[in-house]
């Protein structure tokens, strides 16, 4: 009976929330992407306040002229750029420095030892000449137009507090590379659409996304105690009642980890960013004025719950094999039956759903599409091991830890 | 009695040389055999997934099971559809909560323990700046740095 339950929920809770993503996406394609201008013709803003571009660096000696040469050279008329040199103990700080000469808008903040990315962006916060803050990642190349879609929203929306754009996957040599192309166009992609939909969104993308200075302020600015100052401030944002939207067209093209173990560090600190979000707000979203975040909280706790089941379906299903279970607490073994093949088919749905709905941001799209068979499989189960080992992680630690870099794998160059 | 084998087996006492050239003719074979496999890999993956999905959802598919799915889908489509219409016909083109001005740099500052108008002015002026902090992360100290050249005619101009 134990088991039947387990199974039950391991079965029709990523099969229900499939749904939702796609229904969801469908829904924001049709009403708001469809009808939408070209990612070439951005829409005239009614005004055009100045702009701060903030990319906070941390070891990025080797990325920073590229990821600077694409702001400088973004389709706005009138911004400001600013650096900032984290603790940097490569030539980081050189780099920047030497920019400065190329690029009369580009200002840069050193930090002698490593503060880590909220308080770069507090400090930038604090430099900037503007009310609107457009932020990405030291690595991250920021579509020539993405300023633009970003400010529209900040600028025709008073109730926005932020905007999250659309990263794309730059690096494609190995399979996880490839895997992840899929992954954010189809998982991510959907996801943000959907929420958008329901008006309530989990978390920008802190590789890109644009902020107002004014709604930050009323927050208290990024946590420096997260590991995942994007999501933190996204709950606490939403949780003053400002609005977060999804802009597609704003794209940020981003490396990703290329190896097994860059990857499990990745999400790890992702999952483990979600759990410590949960824990410190859940208490403050429990009062019916705050019941828009409820959908929010409720799909990330099921999640969790839902990682947990799976490992014991998978533990039981494995010592199954070898020691005779009570019937209440057999699992059904590694081969996929109705159910696998239902989830299996589910997943291919959506990936293909999203690839129709993304191909008007990214051409031979449709080239990654063939990976996507790995994904149920290898990401899933990553999915479900981080969590596992991220939740107890996120509960033991203590209020206050300071959240400081560490340099991530960025694949094949 | 089995006889004692005379093998030499001694990797570690391979030079420096010899054991790059050997891990890196490792590295490339295996790159190669990853690089021909993934690919079969994942077509025999589709085959298997076509051929599960055909065998339990098309042959032999349980009835039951696809009314709740479709119960499952179509309750999803009513929810995501009738929130989208009850938001749109309520809150679209309707801002209820206003927007807040700008806040102002000197207000900004003193969140960040910045009330000095003279470091407030290197902060939002200077081109490139050291800020120190202490170990609680506050902003201690906020120091402009002097471009190379401009300190060189410094030195010069102050030299007698």
């Amino acid at each position: 009976m134990l088991g039947r339950w387990f199974l039950a929920f391991a079965f029709y809770y990523p099969l229900t929330m499939a749904w939702f993503w796609m229904l969801g996406a469908v829904n924001y394609y049709l009403r708001r992407e469809r009808t939408s201008p070209s990612r070439t013709h951005p829409p005239d803003l009614p005004y055009w306040p100045k702009a701060t571009l903030v990319v906070p660096c941390h070891n990025e000696g080797d990325n920073a002229r590229d990821t600077l040469a694409y702001l400088a050279d973004q389709d706005y008329p009138d911004f400001e750029i600013i650096a900032i040199n984290d603790g940097s103990r490569d030539n980081t700080g050189a780099v920047l420095d030497e920019l400065t000469a190329e690029y009369p808008q580009l200002r840069v903040l050193h930090f002698p030892k490593n503060q880590g990315k909220a308080m770069g962006l507090r400090m930038a916060a604090l430099a900037a000449n503007s009310e609107f803050l457009v932020c990405i990642d030291g690595d991250a190349l920021l579509d020539r137009y993405a300023t633009r879609w970003l400010m529209w929203h900040l600028v025709t929306g008073p109730r926005v507090g932020a905007v999250t754009g659309n990263p794309r996957i730059r690096n494609r040599s190995t399979l996880l590379g490839r895997l992840q192309v899929g992954e954010f166009a189809s998982i991510i992609g959907l996801i943000k659409r959907a929420q958008r939909t329901s008006g309530r969104i989990f978390t920008v993308s802190g590789v890109i996304a644009g902020f107002r200075r004014s709604a930050l302020h009323q927050i208290g600015y990024w946590s420096t105690d997260m590991v995942t100052e994007d999501i933190d401030v996204s709950w606490r944002l939403q949780m003053d009642y400002w609005d977060i939207r999804y802009e597609p067209n704003a794209l940020c093209w981003i490396l990703m980890p290329e190896t097994l173990k860059g990857l499990w560090k990745q999400r790890l600190r992702w999952a483990q960013g979600g759990a410590e979000v949960s824990r410190r707000y859940i208490k403050n979203l429990l009062i019916w004025r705050k019941r828009r975040m409820w959908p929010v909280l409720i799909e990330y706790i099921l999640s969790v719950i839902w990682s947990y089941t799976i490992l014991v379906v998978l533990v039981f299903g494995i010592v199954g094999l070898v020691i005779p279970l009570p019937p209440w607490l057999r699992m059904p073994g590694p081969l996929p039956t109705w159910y696998g093949a239902m989830l299996g088919t589910t997943c291919i749905l959506q990936f293909l759903i999203s690839m129709v709905i993304d191909r008007r941001y990214e051409q031979r799209l449709g080239r990654q599409f063939f990976w996507i068979i790995w994904y149920p499989l290898a990401y899933w189960l990553l999915g479900m091991l981080t969590t596992v080992v991220a939740l107890p992680t996120a509960l033991r630690k203590r209020r206050g830890t300071r959240a400081v870099w560490e340099s991530p794998d960025r694949g094949i160059r | 009695m089995r006889a004692e084998r005379p093998i030499i087996y001694h990797p570690e006492r391979q030079s420096p040389k010899q054991r790059f050239t050997t891990q890196t003719l490792k590295a490339i074979a295996l790159a190669i055999w990853l690089y021909i496999w993934i690919p079969l890999l994942s077509t025999i993956l589709w085959v298997m997934g076509v051929h599960v999905t055909y065998t339990h959802l098309v042959r032999a598919p349980e009835h039951k099971s696809w009314l709740l799915i479709l119960i499952i889908m179509m309750t999803c489509n009513v929810v995501v559809s009738s929130w989208s219409i009850y938001n749109y016909t309520r809150f679209a083109g309707k801002n209820r909560r206003r927007g807040s001005a700008p806040v102002s740099h000197e207000t900004v500052g003193k969140s960040f323990g910045v009330s000095d108008p003279e470091t407030l002015s290197l902060l939002l002026h200077e081109r490139r700046l050291n800020l120190h902090f202490d170990n609680a992360g506050m902003l201690v100290h906020v120091e402009p740095l002097v471009a190379e050249d401009k300190a060189e005619q410094l030195e010069e101009s102050v030299s007698p």
